[in-house]
């Protein structure tokens, strides 16, 4: 069990500020959003 | 003019349980059943068979189209409440159900949704439901049959990858020499009367009304 | 001979078909998702994660089967290795290696005693409490979660490139995409907020018993969701000149399950409010629905005549013609039944059938009326002369 409080957003900002994964920032941008989108559905 | 004659018990109003239940008027339902609750194990079954009539009331208006989908679910939910409500006072009456029924999505699929509507229809019309759930071998449903010595099987599936699964069913059947002492019948997306004709089952149905209908022939 | 590229003769096509004149051919087309891959002899895992391999394989159906146009966008609907990185038991691979299950059976869903703790801070409820019950891979540590997270976003690179290369081969195609810019249609497209319960809070039997037990709840959710929407991208007035198909898009979820003041009160007029303003500009809204959704057509007489183009799935198409054919345009011409155990005369008789009883006076595009899902959907016999057929003998 996580011993933090997990926080989408929080994570997903940290991943879009992450160029190990990517060095492009508004490629990086753009996932970041569709993942939200995949992850949290129409919401 | 309304009431039952229980032999000494309260009497209940078994016409006007009918009508709530088919009018699907929760609030007045739930209120008629417990005063029914208190009045004995007699009045417990008329009441049931009250909620039973009004559901077959149900039936005919969604046939009718003033009822959909939707209305069906929920009548389906309100007999499931019914019934468990009724229960404890219905232990000294006994019931009898309409027998029991193995249903199942079939192997390779894994869609349910179809499958769970079904399930909730055939309790609240009164079949012991044997809930297989999703992506059952035939071998499964075979031995579950014979277990509990199960006459009418239901097979659901959404994608046509299952009709293959479908047939393989009805060939265990044959196979374990017990086709002629069971009743198939299929649905979901993919089946059809050519697909019905070429599985070999008994009976096919897209909408879940038309499913209960059947079964609850076959059982009678 | 028409004049212009095979594209403006095939949008030109589209355009009158759709605003019932009788087009220079009727046009044709499909919906597929992961049929391709069988037909081509290609597992979904052995291509995945090599978006030209995926391309190539996918499209290979295209040198077979001659298409006007597509229905929504062409690609892949489901980021699978997105799913699998996140732990998400929703999606699963059938037996033939190709067709994507889809299910709520394993969904860990909203309790009707949650509604409160959704309607309090629907953010917080919808970004951190569900995502972290569906998905395993969010269940552990924040280390954890960050490496699942960073993988899947990996993966979604990876699918989104499979997508552009495959918009671009329907593009070599001059198939014309009826999405025109991929994924966001110009005009506003509708989805029924009640959907989100129906499809992925509660589930199909609980959020319908809801709209019964605990109207107010529901009722508070939709408002929430109708609060949250983007503003359109375009007006009203500004939306014509932006596209040759004035195409958007609103899809049934629920509405084939409700009875018809659930249906009105959830889906058409809000609907009707969001569509109206464009339609009366001449946009065009592709209706999409799985399964019986005749007892809806007559509503669409509220709207301006041509204004929907309706993608008929399991009612009989001759019996939505009789209802709504002289009104709005039907896309429908096979069905599944037919194309996966008819004869092939069977099949080339019906789609004749369809297009000498919808096609005078235009209000007629070919479909099929199931996207064409896995391997064993259709005998691909008699969906090469269905296809061979429908566009020689829509010609005029």
């Amino acid at each position: 069990m996580a011993d933090y409080e997990f926080n989408l957003m929080e994570l997903l900002e940290e991943l879009e500020n992450d160029d190990s994964w990517e060095p492009d920032p508004e490629v990086r941008k753009a996932i970041v959003m569709g993942l939200v989108g995949t992850i949290v559905g129409r919401a | 003019m309304n009431h039952s004659d229980n032999g000494g018990e309260t009497m209940i109003d078994v016409n006007e349980i009918t009508q709530q239940m088919s009018d699907l008027d929760e609030a007045a339902l739930l209120q008629s059943l417990a005063e029914v609750i208190n009045a004995g194990p007699e009045s417990a079954l008329a009441a049931l068979q009250a909620c039973q009539a009004g559901l077959e009331q149900v039936g005919k208006r969604f046939e009718t189209q003033e009822y959909f989908l939707s209305d069906l679910i929920y009548a389906g939910e309100l007999m499931t409440d019914a019934a468990a409500l009724l229960k404890p006072a219905l232990a000294e009456a006994g019931t009898a159900t309409l027998g029991k029924l193995v249903i199942c999505t079939v192997k390779g699929d894994i869609h349910d949704i179809g499958k769970n509507i079904v399930v909730t229809m055939l309790g609240a019309a009164g079949f012991d439901v044997i809930d297989l759930g999703v992506d059952v071998a035939p071998e499964v449903i075979v031995q579950t049959a014979i277990d509990n010595d199960v006459k009418i099987i239901g097979l659901s599936s959404v994608l046509t990858l299952a009709v293959d699964s479908i047939q393989a069913t009805v060939d265990a059947f044959v196979a374990a020499g017990l086709r002629d002492q069971v009743k198939i019948i299929i649905g979901g997306n993919p089946v059809s009367a050519t697909v019905c004709e070429k599985t070999g089952a008994d009976a096919w149905a897209h909408n879940p009304q038309d499913g209960v209908t059947i079964c609850r022939g076959w059982a009678s | 001979m028409a004049n212009g590229t095979l594209y403006e003769q095939r949008v030109k096509n589209l355009v009158d078909a759709t605003s019932f004149r009788e087009p220079d051919k009727v046009p044709v087309g499909i919906e597929v998702i992961w049929w391709p891959l069988e037909y081509a002899g290609v597992k979904l895992y052995d291509v995945v994660d090599d978006p030209v391999a995926l391309t190539k394989a996918y499209t290979q159906f295209l040198d077979d089967i001659e298409i006007d146009y597509y229905t929504m966008a062409f690609g892949l609907a489901h980021p699978i290795r997105v799913y699998d990185a996140l732990g998400s038991s929703q999606y699963r691979i059938s037996d033939d290696g190709t067709t994507v299950q889809h299910t709520q059976a394993e969904l860990d869903l909203m309790t009707a005693d949650e509604y409160d703790d959704l309607i309090a801070d629907y953010q917080g409820f919808m970004y951190n409490v569900m995502p972290r019950r569906n998905y395993k891979a969010l269940q552990g540590s924040r280390a954890d979660a960050y490496a699942a997270l960073k993988q899947a976003a990996v993966a979604l690179k990876t699918h989104n490139e499979t997508n552009r290369l495959l918009g671009e081969a329907i593009a070599a195609k001059e198939v014309v995409p009826l999405n025109p810019m991929f994924g966001w249609p110009l005009a506003p497209s509708f989805f029924a907020p009640f959907n989100l319960l129906f499809d992925n809070l509660r589930g199909v039997k609980d959020a319908l018993i809801d709209l019964r037990r605990r109207p107010e709840k529901v009722n508070a959710v939709i408002d929430i969701i109708n609060s949250r929407q983007m503003p359109a991208m375009v007006s009203p007035d500004d939306y014509l000149n932006m596209s040759p198909i004035p195409a958007s898009w609103t899809i049934y979820h629920s509405e084939c399950f409700l009875n018809n003041q659930q249906f009105d009160e959830l889906f058409f007029q809000p609907f009707k409010k969001i569509a109206l303003p464009y339609m009366e500009k001449g946009a065009k809204y592709f209706l999409k629905g799985e399964g019986l959704f005749l007892n809806t057509l007559d509503r669409y007489r509220e709207l301006p005549k041509g204004s929907m183009i309706i993608i008929l799935d399991q009612d009989d198409p001759f019996e939505a013609y009789k209802m709504i054919g002289d009104y709005h345009t039907l896309a429908t011409g096979i069905n599944m039944d037919l194309l996966k155990t008819g004869t092939k005369q069977q099949c080339i008789d019906y789609v004749k059938r369809c297009f000498d009883t919808f096609g005078p006076g235009g209000g007629f595009i070919f479909s099929p009326q199931k996207p064409l899902i896995s391997s064993y959907d259709v005998s691909v016999e008699n969906l090469i002369a269905v296809y061979e057929f429908a566009n020689e003998y829509g010609r005029k």
